[in-house]
């Protein structure tokens, strides 16, 4: 009998571990925080301007933008212009905030953001700049549909 | 909307601005990851001004690659001679990492 309560007692011992292992495999782990730098991306935007009367103008700009903290998205971009002679503009850096988004308005999903910053004093002869030259904006998008 | 102060080079101007406003206004029509639609880029400058219209269309290759390519055409502009627009094409690449 002893040796039976014996046997009772580690079959007990080994469902109660068990049961207390999936509970606390269960749970749901820690948020873990957002890293410093996140949602990095690079952009290349190549963009021809006909002229009636000059040479095309080439612009590609290669931007590489992401978040800090997951909360305010920040940009660097670079362009360079190619039309009588080849050379870059002044490289932007700015930062944009969301100030809503995935918001219902007028039956669709409306998002909203504000951007600042500035073109630095760089750039080659034609295309740079000797000042700093801030820029402000917003992005406004709406979406209607179930295809969001 | 952008508005940008001081002395800087505008391709579309085709030279130095103290000051330039830019809107671009895009409407479209979404099949899942494509969006095809109507794209309206508007630029104003000190006595000149240029708005380009034509189609454009965004796609969503992948969890981490976009794609994107529209062509414009002025359909008003006051610009100096030497650099009126006639056309614009643009094509773009995003990759997140």
């Amino acid at each position: 009998m002893t040796r039976f309560f014996r046997y009772f007692a580690a079959v007990a011992a080994v469902v109660l571990a068990h049961s207390t292992f999936a509970q606390t495999a269960s749970a749901p782990a820690p948020k873990a925080s957002p890293a410093m730098f996140n949602s990095v991306s690079v952009d290349e935007t190549l963009t021809f301007w006909g002229k009636k009367n000059v040479d095309t103008v080439t612009e590609l700009d290669s931007t590489i933008k992401g978040k800090l903290y997951d909360l305010l998205g920040w940009h660097i971009t670079v362009p360079v212009y190619s039309q009588d002679s080849t050379g870059y503009g002044a490289i932007d850096v700015g930062v944009d905030y969301a100030l809503f988004t995935g918001e219902k308005f007028l039956g669709s999903v409306t998002n909203f953001s504000v951007e600042a910053g500035a073109w630095m004093p760089t750039g080659s002869a034609g295309y740079g700049t000797d000042n700093v030259n801030p820029h402000v904006g917003f992005n406004y998008d709406m979406t209607w549909g179930s295809v969001v | 909307m952008l508005w940008v102060g001081s002395y800087a080079y505008t391709p579309v101007f085709g030279n130095y601005n103290n000051y330039g406003l830019n809107a671009e206004s895009f409407v479209a029509y979404k099949w899942d990851s494509l969006a095809v639609g109507l794209d309206l880029n508007q630029w104003y400058t000190e006595g000149s001004n240029v708005a380009f219209l034509g189609p454009k269309a965004e796609w969503k290759v992948s969890n981490n690659v976009d794609l994107n390519a529209g062509f414009g055409i002025p359909v008003w502009q006051e610009v100096n001679a030497a650099n009126e627009n006639s056309w614009n094409v643009t094509a773009g690449i995003g990759i997140k990492f």
